[in-house]
């Protein structure tokens, strides 16, 4: 199997932030962490090309899918900020040397979905949108295993 | 690169300006009787130059600066007044600065500072 072919995710936590009880989803079928910047296109001066693009607002949304209705519908508090820890295994090595972990804080629940077709596979979902940490950085942080010097 | 008082300073990363010059005096006599009237030219009214400029700097203090420097330039008005030189490199004298007005927050730019700007510039020729 060629490395990082397949998106493998061996388990998604969802951890309230400031005490509460962890929701696990071990079968996720689909993480979507998407990190987008609302550019700023600058022109001017008979210039064809853009003179200046400023990515100066940012946002991030992760989604996780999963079989299972019953975890979308356990008790995530849209009022509460969440710590979302996805790992994605490696193709070969599963959770060890080459697994990357996702760290994603804080995330606010916005969409609680059991959308699903009968008789289909099941599709329900969690959407949350991911503020800045503290001193303004990035709210998805992302190590590999076994990564280093 | 535009200019006003020999510096691009006020311009800092971005700019785009538009100069509007003032119809020509007149005085319009009209004569009883008669259709019509005839205006006569008092000669030219000066302009004004509209500016929009993204001042930047590499952190809060350097922005700082660089717009204290534009917001010396409206707080002193006509008392600073000279030559500003246009994108197209077109020079019109006795202008100064009458307003200078930020337009939104501050905002990142790459790992430094920006801001936008609104400028009214009046031209007295």
């Amino acid at each position: 199997m060629k490395a990082g072919i397949s998106m493998n995710w061996s388990s998604v936590t969802i951890t309230p932030i400031g005490g509460g009880t962890a929701l696990t989803i071990t079968d996720a079928t689909d993480v979507a962490i998407n990190e987008q910047s609302a550019n700023q296109v600058f022109r001017g001066g008979a210039n064809q090309w853009p003179k200046l693009i400023r990515t100066g607002e940012k946002s991030a949304t992760v989604r996780i899918s999963m079989p299972n209705a019953e975890a979308v519908m356990k008790d995530l508090d849209p009022d509460k900020k969440y710590t979302i820890v996805a790992i994605l295994d490696d193709a070969i090595n599963g959770a060890g040397e080459g697994a990357i972990t996702f760290d994603m804080a804080p995330a606010t629940l916005s969409t609680r979905s059991t959308s699903g077709q009968n008789n289909r596979f099941a599709s329900p979902s969690l959407s949350f949108d991911l503020g800045g940490r503290s001193n303004d950085a990035t709210p998805i942080e992302i190590t590999v295993e076994g990564a280093g010097p | 690169m535009p200019t006003f008082l020999g510096s691009p300073a006020i311009f800092g990363v971005w700019s785009e300006l538009q100069t509007q010059p003032r119809p020509h005096r007149t005085q319009s006599i009209a004569f009883p009787g008669v259709n019509g009237r005839i205006a006569s030219p008092l000669g030219t009214d000066g302009g004004q130059t509209v500016a929009r400029t993204m001042l930047y700097g590499d952190n809060i203090a350097e922005l700082n600066e660089a717009e204290a420097v534009l917001i010396s330039l409206a707080a002193n008005g006509p008392n600073n007044v000279g030559m500003l030189v246009d994108d197209q490199g077109r020079s019109w004298p006795g202008v100064y600065v009458a307003s200078a007005t930020p337009i939104e927050d501050v905002t990142r730019l790459g790992a430094g500072y920006s801001r936008l700007w609104q400028i009214a510039f009046e031209h007295l020729v």
